[in-house]
């Protein structure tokens, strides 16, 4: 069954992007399909660890109402929480996903010799 | 032959998505409380399997086109192809091998029976394991208590705030004997997750009642000791993967083995009698990979 969805940016889009990794995807031979596909699944890696890294600095309280304010999808108001108890939280995020995208780059170099 | 184009794609595919799996897993187990929590309180599902957190969460139990949907970076229209659920087709094709009435299976029927639900859930499922078995693998299962974990385990240590909400879970109380291997951790301190899931998935098998016991002593001793099963409710269609760690029911309970409070939950058996018909079958997990706890059709496929 093929289904046409509309999809939306995340609280920290503008901080990170795989375009990087996409045209890494690009060099390989692959359907558009099939990009598409391991492109989705990289940023379900991307998003497991900005939400790994983000938790990590909070305490258990804070940590709930982070994840409720997004489950809510309420991006502002996830700054201002996040902004009020992490320090460098930019940065943080920023090297979160710098780290899981070398290791897809690299998986994706291991495909290509 | 498997074109170098099509290699690249499966080799990526499954490595990325074993690795999301294991990082889904231990943020889960990193942030257990508040993502529990989150997800206990979370009114529509739907809602939040668009959401962040059920991205990562809820990612077996909705289609994957809004999982996948739901995580894009831009606002585009994008056609993915979502994931059929089989559970129906499942349900069709035992019950022309499941009979009606509770009763033991022929040898046959095990055979086709196995066969059904390695297909489906992708798994080496049987009777037996090196000629080692139970006594039956359809039978009755009926809810058993909570077993102490570790010594000084008590009801409100056993459960987190999550389980502590859900009123059948907490209701079951603690068995006043331990399992039959024991205690699950020699102490508190020792006690890990793997423990946690052992005792949390456990069912109660006759293993008194198994033929040839006396012949293969040594053989079964170890045998039954955690041991994997599929158990699948065939009318329902829910199923987990359970592990052996108690001894029971009786033979005169009428009832052929026994779940934990959790199990029960899980197989659609936590109301009015709480007992009802399951297939129960081996799992060959050689390398221990297959995780305790509940499973849709197909969810090991490509793994």
């Amino acid at each position: 069954m093929l289904e046409v969805m509309r999809t939306n940016k995340y609280f920290y889009s503008h901080l990170v992007d795989l375009r990087s990794i996409e045209d890494e995807l690009a060099s390989l031979d692959l359907t558009k399909q099939e990009k598409k596909e391991l492109l989705e699944i990289a940023h379900m890696n991307l998003h497991g660890t900005i939400l790994d890294a983000i938790l990590s600095e909070l305490n258990e309280k804070d940590k709930r109402h982070f994840l409720t304010l997004v489950a809510n999808g309420e991006d502002e108001k996830i700054w201002e929480h996040l902004n009020a108890k992490v320090e460098k939280l930019e940065e943080k995020i920023r090297d979160a996903s710098e780290q899981i995208k070398k290791e897809l780059k690299k998986d994706i170099a291991k495909v290509k010799t | 032959m498997v074109s170098v184009k099509r290699s690249h794609y499966r080799f990526l595919r499954k490595k990325w998505l074993k690795k999301h799996n294991l990082a889904r897993k231990k943020l889960h187990e990193k942030h257990k409380e508040a993502i529990d929590w989150v997800i206990e309180r979370f009114p529509a599902k739907e809602q939040l399997a668009s959401s962040a957190i059920g991205t990562l969460m809820l990612s077996n139990f909705i289609p994957t086109a809004t999982v996948l949907g739901s995580i894009s970076q831009d606002p585009v229209e994008i056609e993915v192809v979502s994931k059929v659920d089989r559970t129906n087709q499942l349900l069709d094709e035992l019950s022309q091998s499941v009979p009606d009435k509770v009763r033991p299976l022929s040898g046959d029927e095990e055979l086709k029976i196995s066969a059904i639900l390695s297909k489906y859930y992708a798994m080496d499922v049987r009777t037996d394991i090196n000629g080692l078995r139970l006594n039956r693998s359809f039978g009755v299962i009926g809810a058993e208590q909570h077993l102490v974990r570790f010594p000084g385990d008590t009801m409100a240590t056993h459960l987190d705030q999550a389980e502590r909400n859900n009123k059948i879970i907490y209701s079951s109380g603690m068995a006043p004997g331990r399992g039959a291997w024991g205690y699950f951790a020699k102490s508190k301190a020792e006690f890990t997750d793997a423990d946690r899931e052992r005792e949390k998935w456990y069912i109660a098998v006759q293993t008194f009642s198994v033929p040839n016991y006396n012949q293969r002593l040594s053989d079964y001793r170890d045998f039954f000791k955690w041991r994997k099963m599929l158990v699948v409710n065939p009318k329902g269609g829910q199923a987990l993967v359970a592990d052996i760690a108690d001894s029971g029911p009786a033979l005169w309970t009428g009832k052929h083995l026994g779940g934990s409070p959790e199990v029960m939950y899980s197989l659609g058996f936590s109301e009015g009698s709480r007992k009802g018909p399951v297939l129960y079958f081996f799992i060959n997990d050689v390398d221990d990979k297959i995780p305790l706890g509940p499973i849709d059709v197909g969810s090991y496929e490509n793994k």
